[in-house]
């Protein structure tokens, strides 16, 4: 009667030998198989632990048989291909070598599951971490961008360097100069972003708006997926108007129908036929929903400063010359028209940096370097492990040399061993990485760019393999170095007894113990220190208050004008005042930490006007009145706006408390005129009240000089509701929409959150990337602290004797104590020497990462070496405590 | 067409040689006699040994054969193995080569449990 274990073993054994070639598993197979129950039977009804027994036997016996089917199948190759007449084959195939030194591994390691486990686990954390990062790296930063010879195309902008605008969007004007007067471009192309609201078909939605000058996707280089896109002179005025849908859009609202081409859609009430639809990707082609063309006028403006520009180079023109070019226009413009293009430059930046900004890629590259240095911990980690394991085993390798293996067979074995662990760890990675990538796009930290196309691809794939046949190499030199070198002779006299300490070893052993070390610090060091600027930032005073405030964002539609605006506010606002759940709502013209927003020059009028170059500049906020209330922030001097305050009329503005003591410091500023929009429309403004500082450009840049403007009389659309509630956002969205209703059925509703989480958001990649680094640093302690303990205790067990010895002669044993402890944190020392100068090195690539602590911030460093070594010294004082309970006659029994 | 059989034998030839000795032994029994002559030190896995088997008989080193009388299991016949001249030939020659080896190793005094 067998059993159903017996069964399945059995299934699970013939599937293993399919690996033989078919001719020998016809002869054999059944005979194999049964010889297989027989052996399985036995085990099961000798052994004590049978169940454990049976199925060792099980998973060895399934190996062998696959590793020895594929042997055979290799050796039949070659006995194919070296002819009978050919004589004798004596030589071993270097492939059938191979295969045999990978069975022998294969088998050693069955014999030491622990070892294999951790061997296996180490080297699989190590390729895991590195297989993940890598496919984000080479997603976001490596993979071309969509469009044909990007190489060609750059961004490019405007600048004022006497005023201190480094780099500024186009004004229309001096677009349209520098597209019709150079020389080096095959196009320049503007984008301008704005907003419509989709109504018609189903529930009004409002939608992100691109308008692009004509040429704009040829410059790129991109062929719509459906239809066409603009065509040359479409962007002339009163020509005629179509729209071109993202492939966004066209997926989630149309259902990807393919005949949209033709029809038409309605766009703030007003008709456009559909003519294409692009292709997926990014960047550009996704920053809008919707795109119409940009109209060229004929009294073009050289004030305002809103156009994103690109630029595909003519082939061959040099970016150097390219922007030579373009600086030489923008002398004879700043001649032409002094007013307002007085010391304009050119800022030309290439297409590479437009996937990712500079600060995600320092992170991502700081990222796979830290991932780096983890598989380096891990590489030294199986380095220790298999040299212990070598000299326990020099007997047999002594013998094994003795008996005719060679030199380089042995050194073979040894990378073999090495080889076969790192595969098994690479197998395990690339699972760890696969479950890391889908928790990562769980996550979706913001300001990660194609995070959702992030996968393991052929390209990981062979850089996993890569990385596996190096660490394989790296874990693999030294004990197969040492495998091949050594005294026969000593090795195969002494048996096990001294194996631990040979000099050689032990330097080496020190070594791998000082490189660890120095590796997990540098890499803790660089955690701690984006720790540590988490939290600097986090611990900003912000100024506002975020607890308990909604936002959401309105979208109005041309045919509101200032005075029907104000109205809609005044609705909308008592009737979310009549509920219980609201206590403040208040309106603004863009909402805090978005890190975009508009600004001016200002000056006061009563002090002398200073230079151009130091016109100092502010962001500038329409608001109603409330806004600071609905946002915990104080008005430190004057009054509020109030509904009698209307934009322009005359110009009334409440002025942040840094601009107000910048411009009148210790007087007040309440009565005075600031002159709005310095050397463009100098308005004069009577400044009605200060507030107190906030930050809300991003948490971690200073509060900027701010200027605030009544709504009342603006038709600013879209508008930011900001709402002082008890309620969460959904029950704050609710009675906004069931109040929407009322007013204007058509008015869309979008972009509802809490405070908290526009808060979180904005800090969201340096959370993203922080949290990343302290995950390998931590993994990178652990493995190094297992690493450095495994070769103090094994180092102080060998010496065993040795302190049974000092101790008979009368040694006291704190003496002893002393000394192991002192001699086990030598290279712990020397290791945190090294790993603070390469911290220091490296981490200044972290610069622009950090916030609020400069590179080299003692705290961290000295925490982070007192951790470290403090760890060093437990593993140091355990085994040596533990080596002075020895029983001294026992210990010199064994001299 | 039989192959010559590698010299010196590697040690799973040399084992199962050893292993089948005068007698004519199945798969599992050579298993046994294996794990015997090592002392439980190694062990020769089903996938191993019958690839290490089938490279014998093609080398002329063992035959099949026929169950001998009397130990005939109630199952279907089995195959046996029985070391063939060329067989005995190729283990005496390998035996000798270790014999060779073993007795340099005594005069170095490697031969543990020897005093020095």
């Amino acid at each position: 009667m067998t059993g159903w274990d017996e069964r399945f073993a059995a299934l699970l054994f013939r599937l293993s030998i399919r690996a033989f070639p078919a001719e020998l598993r016809a002869h054999y197979g059944e005979e194999m198989t049964d010889t297989f129950r027989e052996a399985f039977r036995a085990r099961r009804v000798g052994a004590g632990s049978r169940h454990l027994a049976g199925l060792r036997f099980v998973v060895r016996a399934v190996v062998d048989g696959t590793l020895a089917g594929l042997a055979e199948r290799w050796q039949l190759r070659d006995r194919a291909r070296v002819p009978a007449a050919a004589g004798p084959n004596n030589k071993e195939s270097s492939m059938g070598t191979f295969w045999q030194d990978l069975r022998f591994s294969a088998r050693t390691l069955f014999k030491n599951p622990g070892f294999a486990a951790v061997a296996v686990l180490t080297i699989g954390l190590g390729i895991g971490a590195n297989a993940a990062i890598f496919s984000v790296v080479d997603t976001v930063l490596l993979r071309p961008l969509p469009f044909r010879e990007p190489e060609r195309l750059v961004s490019i902008w405007e600048s004022r360097l006497d005023r201190g605008w480094n780099q500024a969007s186009f004004t229309r004007a001096n677009f349209w100069d520098i597209h019709d007067l150079n020389r080096s471009f095959d196009g320049i192309a503007a984008m301008e972003y704005g907003s419509v609201n989709l109504t018609g078909s189903g529930f009004p939605e409002r939608l992100r708006l691109a308008r692009v000058s004509a040429e704009f996707f040829q410059v790129l280089g991109v062929t719509p997926a459906l239809g066409r896109g603009f065509a040359k002179g479409e962007d002339a005025p009163g020509a005629g108007q179509g729209v071109v849908l993202s492939h966004g859009l066209w997926s989630t609202r149309f259902g990807r129908d393919a005949g949209i081409v033709g029809r038409s859609i309605t766009l703030d009430g007003q008709s456009y036929p559909v003519i294409g639809v692009l292709p997926r990707g990014e960047p550009w082609l996704d920053e809008g929903d919707v795109f119409l063309t940009m109209e060229r006028r004929a009294d073009p403006d050289r004030g305002s400063f809103e156009l994103n520009v690109i630029g595909r180079m003519k082939p061959g023109v040099a970016f150097t010359a390219a922007l030579a070019d373009l600086q030489a226009i923008a002398r004879q413009l700043a001649e032409r028209f002094p007013k307002d293009d007085k010391g304009m430059g050119i800022v030309m930046e290439s297409s590479t940096t437009w996937v990712a900004g500079d600060t995600i890629r320092r992170a991502l590259w700081v990222l796979m370097g830290s991932v780096g240095f983890l598989l380096l911990i891990a590489c030294v980690n199986l380095a220790n492990l298999f040299l212990a394991k070598a000299t326990g085993r020099s007997r047999e390798r002594a013998l094994r040399a003795a008996l005719g293996a060679s030199w380089s067979r042995l050194v073979r074995q040894t990378l073999t061993e090495s080889l076969a662990v790192s595969g098994l760890g690479a197998l395990g990675g690339l699972g760890l990485a696969f479950g890391a990538l889908r928790v990562l796009k769980a996550w979706n930290p913001e300001g990660i760019p194609r995070l959702s196309d992030v996968g393991i691809d052929g390209w990981v794939l062979g850089f996993t393999a890569a990385v596996t046949v190096l660490t394989a190499l790296l874990a693999g030199i030294v004990p197969a170095l040492h495998a091949g070198q050594g005294d026969l002779a000593g090795a195969l006299r002494e048996g096990e007894r001294n194996v631990g300490g040979g000099r050689f070893l032990g330097r080496l052993r020190a070594g791998l113990v000082m490189v660890e070390v120095a590796a997990s610090l540098a890499l803790l060091i660089g955690a701690g220190l984006l720790l540590r600027s988490f939290r600097e930032v986090l611990a900003q005073d912000r100024g506002f208050v975020s607890e308990g405030r909604v936002l959401a964002e309105v979208a109005l539609p041309e045919s509101y004008t200032g005075e029907r605006t104000t109205q809609f506010l005044a609705q909308l606002t008592a009737r979310l005042k009549a509920r219980p759940e609201v206590q403040v709502v208040a309106a603004v013209s863009r909402r805090p930490l978005t890190g975009v927003g508009t600004g001016m020059g200002f000056a006061a009028a009563d002090k002398p006007s200073p230079d151009s170059k130091e016109v100092p500049w502010a962001s500038w906020r329409i608001i109603t009145r409330d806004y600071f209330r609905a946002l915990g922030v104080p008005l430190v001097a004057g009054r509020d706006f109030t509904e009698q305050d209307l934009i322009a009329k005359p110009w009334r503005v409440i002025i942040s408390k840094r601009l107000a003591d910048r411009m009148w410091p210790r007087e007040n500023a309440v009565g005075r005129t600031l002159l709005l929009w310095k050397g463009q429309s100098d308005n004069a403004a009577e400044v009605i009240g200060v507030a107190a500082d906030m930050r809300d450009w991003s948490l971690s840049d200073d509060p900027s000089l701010a200027v605030y403007l009544p709504y009342y009389g603006a038709g600013f659309s879209p508008i930011q509701f900001v709402i002082q509630t008890r309620a969460d956002p959904g029950a704050v969205a609710q009675s906004l929409r069931q109040a929407l209703g009322e007013i204007d059925a058509s008015l869309p509703l979008s972009r509802v959150q809490s405070m908290e989480t526009l808060v979180g958001n904005s800090v969201a990649s340096r959370r993203f990337i922080m949290s990343l680094l302290a995950a390998f640093a931590g993994a990178a302690l652990v493995l190094a602290l297992a690493g450095i303990y495994g070769v103090l205790s094994y180092a102080v067990s060998r010496r065993t004797s040795e302190i049974g010895v000092r101790l008979a002669l009368g040694a006291s044993p704190r003496g002893v104590l002393g000394l192991i402890v002192a001699q086990g944190m030598k290279p712990v020392l020397a290791g945190v020497a090294v790993g603070v100068i390469a911290a220091i090195l490296l981490t200044r690539l972290m610069t622009s990462l950090l916030f609020g602590i400069s590179a080299t911030d003692v705290p961290t460093y000295a925490a982070v070496a007192g951790i470290l070594g403090l760890a060093g010294l437990a593993s140091c004082y355990l085994p040596a405590r533990q080596a002075l309970r020895v029983d001294v006659v026992a210990a010199l029994r064994k001299e | 067409m039989t192959e010559r059989p590698p010299a010196p034998l590697s040690p799973p030839v040399y084992h199962v040689l050893l292993a089948i000795g005068g007698e004519a032994l199945h798969g599992y029994a050579i298993m046994q006699r294996f794990e015997e002559l090592l002392a439980g030190a190694d062990q020769i896995l089903p996938g191993t040994l019958y690839a290490t088997l089938a490279r014998m008989v093609r080398q002329g080193l063992i035959e099949e054969t026929r169950a001998p009388r009397g130990e005939e299991s109630g199952g279907p016949p089995r195959r046996h193995y029985r070391v063939t001249a060329r067989g005995r030939a190729a283990a005496r020659a390998e035996t000798e080569r270790m014999r060779r080896l073993v007795a340099v190793a005594r005069r170095r005094a490697w031969l543990p449990g020897l005093a020095r």
